[in-house]
């Protein structure tokens, strides 16, 4: 798994976020782009969905279980105020090599 | 058995080996209380079969009668860890999955005990109250979804946790049942399948009590 592949499946399960309805992109998905905090485009209902898709994906192109766990992500964001899409990848990197 | 033999695909799951065998049926040994098992075994069961209609968090345990004052901290964490954390684990999971499909229905067991307030029955009846009010609280963050999220509460049905309480709370438990007899597995299955049902779907937030006016 790598940091590239890490945010493209993020963009992927925001796509699909969208064609099902749940969230309306008003930009690209970056690294950039703010997941919680202050300019998120997701609220709790559609993080959730996100999360669950992301899981999915994450495990089908990883061959592992793989979980995303709030608190551990908190944790390794260094209490930052927003969790971005790059601090999301860079979790995912940390628990594909565990 | 019941819905095994009514056309569902039934998964079960306990921490020892299952004894039923069916065509219809599938056993996993998880321990519910056990976060990470939960999540594996509900990821495997959406994998295999694509979807999941119904979830029923029958497990729990019922500790032999013992006064609150003399309940060791470690069997009321066992109590909990079983009766509501694995209602809560595999009702998250699986809310998960129903969420994207858009329908589900989560149909979770409390207890008569909860409307008894029986003396010696402090920690099984507050996991069984807990699990009333998780489930109510599920069925208003979860119908936008299609999911309804129910409670049943049966009164007495002679399980081995059952017997573990002892004769004496047992005949003291049937005395104040409104209808004083013990509950018929067919009973319990006739009201599942009830809110089960695709015509059940306007129901939600409800505890269905059997054998006792609360």
């Amino acid at each position: 798994m790598t940091y590239e592949t890490s945010v493209e499946l993020i963009r992927q399960s925001f796509d699909s976020l969208q064609s099902s309805g749940l969230v309306v992109l008003e930009k690209p998905v970056d690294s950039a782009t703010v997941l919680i905090g202050p300019d998120s485009q997701l609220d709790s209902v559609a993080f959730v969905s996100f999360l669950t898709d992301l899981e999915e994906r994450l495990s089908r192109a990883s061959g592992k279980e793989l979980f995303l766990v709030l608190g551990d992500i908190a944790e390794s964001s260094n209490a930052a105020a927003s969790l971005t899409v790059d601090t999301l990848a860079r979790y995912i990197l940390k628990i594909a090599a565990a | 058995m019941h819905f095994s033999q009514h056309g569902y695909h039934v998964v079960g799951c306990s921490r020892g080996e299952g004894e039923y065998v069916s065509e219809n049926y599938s056993h996993h040994r998880v321990d519910v209380s056990d976060e990470v098992q939960v999540r594996n075994w509900i990821r495997l069961v959406n994998r295999t079969y694509g979807r999941i209609d119904v979830l029923i968090c029958n497990a729990g345990i019922a500790p032999a009668s013992l006064l609150m004052l003399s309940t060791p901290g470690a069997l009321l964490d066992n109590v909990m860890k079983t009766n509501i954390s694995g209602t809560y684990y595999a009702s998250r999971e699986c809310g998960k999955v129903m969420m994207m499909q858009r329908e589900g229905c989560i149909i979770t067991l409390s207890s008569m005990s909860v409307g008894l307030h029986e003396e010696g029955t402090s920690a099984y009846s507050a996991s069984k109250s807990a699990v009333v009010e998780l489930t109510k609280i599920m069925a208003k963050e979860l119908a936008e979804f299609g999911i309804t999220c129910n409670v049943l509460a049966p009164s007495m049905y002679l399980t081995d946790s059952v017997a573990a309480l002892g004769k004496d709370v047992a005949a003291r438990a049937l005395s104040k049942l409104t209808i004083k007899r013990t509950v018929r597995l067919s009973e319990i299955c006739n009201v599942v399948s009830f809110l089960a049902s695709p015509e059940s779907k306007c129901i939600t937030g409800q505890v269905i009590h059997m054998g006792l006016v609360p």
